[in-house]
Formats: structure tokens, C-alpha cells, sequence
């Protein structure tokens, strides 16, 4: 041995050599091709939506003590969320699965799956003091195993426990769609129940409303920025219509955003949140103007003898559709963001209130053809369609952050309330009922 | 290589049988070539470390490709057997005949969990001095999930023990039939998901449901894919045309508007999924 240093290195060479040569058989010609591989093929055929059918157990509670009955109403709340969502079936109100019994959940998934359920969802209440964590599993029913999705937690103070409920709901269209739900979101409106036009705002379902101006002068179109954490407004408070900016969540006094000439009206934020667009009569006939908040520097970018009014960010900030009247009648235009390269997207009638959607591909407004309607149509001109046909009138639409839904006023009832549907003007449903109507909706964006 | 193989042949030749020693003096004695065998070896190792890495690492592409027809789409993915409509209101679940077990349930602790701090709002009415910064913000992009290699979720207990689970197994049978026709086929042993494909596959359609399409060209395009981990895809391309270029770019936009998809399972191992589609109009309502 001792003489034969060589050995153990020329045993490891001979094992790579091996090693080497098996490799270099076994390496197919094209192994490196990214593009023709994949690791499933699946065969396409045109189908509409499917709702995908999920169970939503009572929550259990895991500690503390349930004084407000979360583990019955948040998984309530949240059915509620799933089913607007148009994505899910859902069914709800059954017991708790106790919390000492692991068993118990598995043989209720059973028993859904066998029904026919897709996807379960199961919460884990934690309560201590004002807080409330809730602990969500998501499950897929159609794994023999009953596969384990995503868990995720949750933490809210009590008092906003119904978050905790659409935080859990928004994941859940977030795990079964790759896009996040809108459920945590609140919408701002122009209400009269007062017997003056005031602002309000509300859970995106109704819930928790909250009158934001007390000045009893008429207040208008109210415009959430994308921080969520203030609304610009048009108001008379002073007399003439300015706009103002008020703070929801915070003790801050309402702000003067702009006080030009003797009309300053439909603020919109831009993605960014840096500037606001507006309409003003600042150099004689009302003109788009653009500020920016932070240093109260204005651009004007329209220039004609019509008036130019209601824009509307394009998400990526690169564009606005506006309202003007240069054609004669009110027209739908969209122009770069420094005011170049107008052009008219609407043809017919009488179009106002364009409304960029979120998602980019399509801008919604409102046209009066007898009755007013809303309508759609793409950033090109192309595809213009109805998305509502009556019954009474119906304006102002806003987008929800996920541009699959829109808020909207109809009178189809009376008075104006506030309607939902989707973006293809399907599932319509009361959002308001009173007292006083609820116009001028402004769906906001995702609360942080 | 030769005069490697020579030279270990020899050196477990002579570990192995005594005998061998005896082949003469002139063989034993005989010099290894410690200089060549050095340079040789490194070069293996090299060669072989560099194949072996680009395998582990790059994910080397086997072309091995799963065929999964989910068609329909609630007996492709769940119980063949379950009816499709839609669920009972109230199914009959004997919650009453369990029995209380004083089984302690299993430990809390999913490691796959996010515990994540969700900012709130202050109260309307609160005096708060602000709102929390938008950077605690949960989306997007936000899956904060430990990273794939960290051990499998323990969240049910008693299988914790196994490195992956067992593909779905009452799923269908492995000889799928690629056209579609009849009962489920699924085999995905690879990517064993199925509520994910589905989920995949019903965005898919919907959007293919809204191109307009005339005429059914002879031959099927296949769009190719890759889905990232947070569900985002880049361009889809053209894997195979139909002949017809209008109905491929009526595919590849019916990919590209289904996007984004959901995030990736977080136990599936690779850094991306890569989906091949093949489009057909069977089935058009």
C-alpha cells in the first residue's frame, strides 16, 4: 500500500471518468433549449366563467375569548367578499370544526369535497386584549390529500375586525386568480341625507360609512389619491367652487388645493400620486390643468375655445381621457400627459365622465343616448360597447382597484343610489339604499 | 482517459486479488503517471462539475412533457364522480356524531406561514397622527413565503414526514387522450397541482371564449409559456402555428390577456412553470 501512493487518485479518476462518459451519453443534442420545453401541455377550448365552489367552515377559536362573535361573522364577511367577486360559490354557516380535534376539519373537507367543493377555507381566531388574529388555511378539496394551499395571518385591532375577514377574502381570489381582490377597499361619495350635498365613504359593501365634510355647502366628485390616505374635492364652501383635500383617517384639517378664477372642478389623481388633473376657468374658459401637489406648480395642457373637462389618468400615467366640447357636443379624447397628441375616441352622442380603467385596456364613461348609459371602449378607439341598458339613467362610473368591477349611480330605484356590476355590465347590485341619494362614487384604491 | 482507466484498473486489480501481484515485475513496477494523471483528473472534474451544475442548477430540460386534458372543468379536477352543479346550500355534514377527541391538536407552528403585520387604518374619528407608510403595504409581489428548500410544511402533523407528496392518484387514468375527448385524463406527476392548472386553464379559456374566431384552422397552434413564481409571465410565443396567423395571435393573446395567473404552489421546486397550450374551438358555446 504505502508503496503505491498513486491508487486512491487513480481510483477517483477512473470514477470520474465514469461519471464523465455516462454524462456525456446521457446529454441530449438540444438540453439547453428553454423555449420548446415545458412541463405541461394543456388543451384550450372556449368556455365561459366557471365559479369555483368553496367551503367556509365557522372559524375556530383558538384563544382568547369570542365577545364579538368573529368566528361566526368573519367567515360571513368573507363569504360575502368571495361571492361578489363572481369568482366563487359559496357556502357557509357551518359549525366550527373544534379546535382540539384535527380530525374534525379534515372529515368536513371530505364531506364538501364528496358535495362537490373545490376549495375549503378554515380560520384560526387568536384574541388577546383589542386585538384580533385570524390565521387563514386555504385547502383544495380536489386533492385526494386535501393539499394545503397557503396559510396566512392576519392582524387587526377588534374594532375593524370585518378587515381582517376581507383581507382573508382578498388572498383567497388572490390564490386561486394571481390577481388581489378588492374587498379591502372603501368607495367616497356625494350623499344628501343631510340636506346638503356632503362627502361619505364606505366599505366597498356598505359597511362602516363615514360622513367626511360637515360644512353644509354642496360638495362634489370626490377623488381618492392612490395613498389612500386623502380624498381631493370639489366644493363650495367658499363660494366659488374650488378644489380641497380632506383626510378620512387622519385629524388634519381640510386643505385648499386650488382656487383659480372661479371654477375648479373633477380633480384626478395621478397614479403616482404627485399631481392632480383638474378642469379651471384660471385663463377664461375652462381648460385642463395639471398640479402638483407638493410645490403647487400648474401646467395647463389644453389649449381651445371648447370646454375641456373630467380627466382621467391613464395607470401607467402616460396619458389622460378627458371631456370636451371642441367638436361641438361633448366628446371622449385622450391626449398624452403633457397635453399633446389629442384625439377623439367617441363618435355619436353624448359622451362625458371618461374613466380610465386600472387594468389600462379600457376607459369607461357615460353617454346619453335618450337615457344616460355607461359605456366602454378601448384606449384606441376600437371596441366600444354598452355595459348598461336601463333601466333610468345611469352615470359616474368608477373602477374598482382591480378593474373588474365598477361603481356607478343609477335612478332605477328613484332617487340616485349606487350600483356595482362587473366591467362587462353583468351582476348589477345595489351598493346604497339612503337616506338622501349617493352620487359622484369613487371606488378607492386597495387600503395598505 | 485511456491511461486513466489503465492505470485504475490495475491499482483495484491488484487491491482486489492478491494473485494480480504476480503478473511480473516489469508491469508492477511500473511508474503511474502522477503528472498526467493530475491533469487528467482535473479536467474530468471540471467537465463533470460543470455537466452536474448546469443540471441541478439550470434545470435541464428532459422535453418530458405531461399531457393534462381538463375538460370538463369541475370532473377534471375533482372527484370524477362529484356532481358539477353547484354546491347544496346546506350538504349534509355529520358535525354531530364526532366524537370529542382529546387528541391535542398539532403544533400551531406552519412553518410556511406568513405572519405579516397588517397595517390598519386609524379609526375615522381618531385623532392618528398618520397612517402607516405605504412601504409596509402587503401586495404586491408580496408571497413572503421561506424559500422552497426550508423543510416541508408541517401544518398536517402527521405528514410531515414525507419529502413531496404523493401525486393525486384518483385523479384519472395516466393514458390521457390529447384530444380532449372523453373522460379525464390526467397525469402530472411532475407538477401533481391540479387545482392549480385548472385555475390556469379556466383563465385561459375564458379569454380564448372571447376571441372571435370564424373558422378552425386544420392544425392547432401551441402557445409556449413559462409562468413565474409570483404568476407573472413574460411574452408568450408561438410553439407551433396553426398555418393561420391571425387565429395564433388570437392564442397568444388569449394567453397574455388570462395573465397574471396565480402564484406558483410553494412546494413545487422549480423556479418556473413551463406551459405549453394547445387551441382548439371544440367546444365553443
Amino acid at each position: 500500500m504505502i508503496r503505491h501512493p498513486g491508487r486512491p487518485l487513480a481510483i477517483l479518476v477512473a470514477l470520474v471518468a465514469a461519471a464523465a462518459i455516462v454524462g456525456a451519453l446521457l446529454t441530449p443534442p438540444a438540453a439547453r433549449s428553454q423555449q420548446s420545453g415545458a412541463d405541461v401541455l394543456l388543451n384550450v377550448m372556449a368556455s365561459g366563467a366557471k365559479k369555483l365552489n368553496i367551503a367556509i367552515p365557522d372559524f375556530t377559536v383558538v384563544s382568547g375569548t369570542d365577545s364579538q362573535g368573529l368566528s361566526k361573522r368573519s367567515p360571513q364577511v368573507a363569504g360575502k367578499d368571495l361571492t361578489f367577486s363572481a369568482l366563487f360559490s359559496v357556502v357557509s354557516d357551518i359549525s366550527a370544526p373544534a379546535a382540539d380535534n384535527p380530525g374534525a376539519l379534515k372529515e368536513l373537507w371530505a364531506n364538501f369535497a364528496a358535495a362537490g367543493a373545490h376549495a375549503g377555507l378554515h380560520g384560526l381566531l387568536r384574541l388577546r386584549g383589542d386585538r384580533a388574529e385570524a390565521e387563514m388555511r386555504l385547502y383544495d378539496l380536489t386533492s385526494p390529500d386535501q393539499r394545503l394551499i397557503a396559510v396566512k395571518k392576519f392582524d387587526m385591532p377588534v374594532a375593524q375586525a370585518r378587515r381582517l375577514a376581507h383581507k382573508i377574502a382578498d388572498e383567497v381570489v388572490f390564490q386561486f386568480s394571481g390577481e388581489q381582490g378588492i374587498a379591502d377597499t372603501r368607495i367616497a361619495y356625494v350623499g344628501s341625507g343631510s340636506g346638503s350635498k356632503e362627502l361619505y365613504a364606505m366599505d366597498y359593501d356598505g359597511a362602516n360609512v363615514a360622513r367626511l365634510t360637515t360644512n353644509g355647502s354642496i360638495n362634489l366628485s370626490p377623488s381618492w389619491s392612490p395613498d389612500v390616505r386623502s380624498l381631493a374635492f370639489t366644493s363650495f364652501m367658499r363660494g366659488y367652487p374650488y378644489l380641497y383635500r380632506v383626510f378620512p383617517f387622519e385629524n388634519r384639517p381640510i386643505q385648499l388645493l386650488a382656487g383659480f378664477g372661479t371654477l375648479n372642478t373633477a380633480p384626478a389623481w395621478s397614479p403616482d400620486g404627485r399631481l392632480v388633473a383638474f378642469s379651471s376657468n384660471r385663463d377664461g374658459n375652462p381648460e385642463i390643468y395639471v398640479l402638483t401637489v407638493a410645490t403647487a406648480a400648474l401646467r395647463r395642457l389644453t389649449t381651445n375655445p371648447g370646454i375641456d373637462t373630467e380627466p382621467s389618468w391613464s395607470p401607467d400615467g402616460t396619458h389622460l381621457a378627458f371631456t370636451s366640447e371642441r367638436g361641438g357636443v361633448p366628446q371622449i379624447y385622450v391626449m398624452d400627459a403633457d397635453g399633446s397628441n389629442a384625439r377623439r375616441l367617441t363618435e355619436t352622442g353624448f359622451n362625458t365622465q371618461p374613466r380610465w380603467s386600472p387594468k389600462g385596456d379600457t376607459i369607461a364613461f357615460t353617454s346619453r343616448q335618450g337615457n344616460h348609459d355607461i359605456w366602454a371602449v378601448s384606449p384606441d378607439g376600437s371596441n366600444l360597447r354598452r355595459l348598461t341598458a336601463g333601466p333610468a339613467g345611469n352615470e359616474s362610473a368608477s373602477w374598482a382597484p382591480n378593474g373588474r368591477h365598477l361603481v356607478f349611480q343609477s335612478s332605477r330605484l328613484g332617487g340616485f343610489q349606487l350600483f356595482t356590476m362587473l366591467a362587462d355590465g353583468s351582476e348589477q347590485q345595489s351598493a346604497t339604499r339612503g337616506p338622501g341619494e349617493a352620487t359622484s362614487a369613487s371606488w378607492s384604491p386597495r387600503l395598505p | 482517459m485511456m491511461s486513466a482507466s489503465v492505470a485504475g484498473g490495475l491499482s483495484m486489480g491488484s487491491r482486489l486479488d492478491p494473485a494480480l501481484r504476480r503478473l511480473g515485475p516489469a508491469l508492477r513496477q511500473r511508474e503511474v503517471p502522477l503528472a498526467a494523471l493530475g491533469v487528467s483528473a482535473m479536467g474530468h472534474a471540471l467537465f463533470v462539475a460543470g455537466f452536474l451544475g448546469a443540471v441541478l442548477w439550470g434545470g435541464w430540460n428532459t422535453s418530458k412533457t405531461y399531457v393534462v386534458n381538463l375538460v370538463p372543468t369541475v370532473a377534471a379536477v375533482g372527484n370524477p364522480n362529484a356532481p358539477a352543479a353547484p354546491l347544496p346550500t346546506r350538504p349534509t355534514v355529520p358535525l354531530a356524531q364526532r366524537a370529542p377527541e382529546p387528541a391535542p391538536r398539532p403544533k400551531e407552528t406552519a412553518p410556511r406561514e406568513a405572519p405579516r403585520e397588517t397595517p390598519q387604518l386609524p379609526e375615522p374619528s381618531l385623532p392618528t397622527p398618520s397612517l402607516p407608510s405605504r412601504a409596509t403595504a402587503v401586495r404586491p409581489g408580496e408571497k413572503e413565503l421561506p424559500p422552497l428548500g426550508g423543510g416541508r410544511p408541517s401544518v398536517r402533523g402527521e405528514k410531515t414526514g414525507e419529502s413531496r407528496p404523493a401525486p393525486p392518484a384518483s385523479l384519472g387514468l395516466p393514458s390521457g387522450s390529447p384530444s380532449g375527448a372523453g373522460a379525464l385524463t390526467l397525469d402530472v406527476s411532475d407538477f401533481p397541482y391540479a387545482w392549480y392548472l385548472r385555475q390556469v386553464l379556466q383563465k385561459v379559456s375564458i379569454q380564448w371564449q372571447k376571441q372571435n374566431q370564424v373558422k378552425e384552422p386544420d392544425q392547432k397552434p401551441i402557445v409556449w409559456v413559462e409562468i413565474q413564481r409570483d404568476g407573472s409571465i413574460q411574452m408568450p410565443k408561438i410553439d407551433k402555428s396553426s398555418g393561420n396567423a391571425l387565429y395564433d395571435q388570437a392564442a397568444l393573446r388569449a394567453v397574455l390577456e388570462a395573465s397574471p395567473f396565480p402564484p406558483l404552489p410553494d412546494d413545487w421546486s422549480k423556479p418556473s412553470l413551463r406551459v405549453k397550450f394547445r387551441f382548439e374551438l371544440r367546444g365553443a358555446g
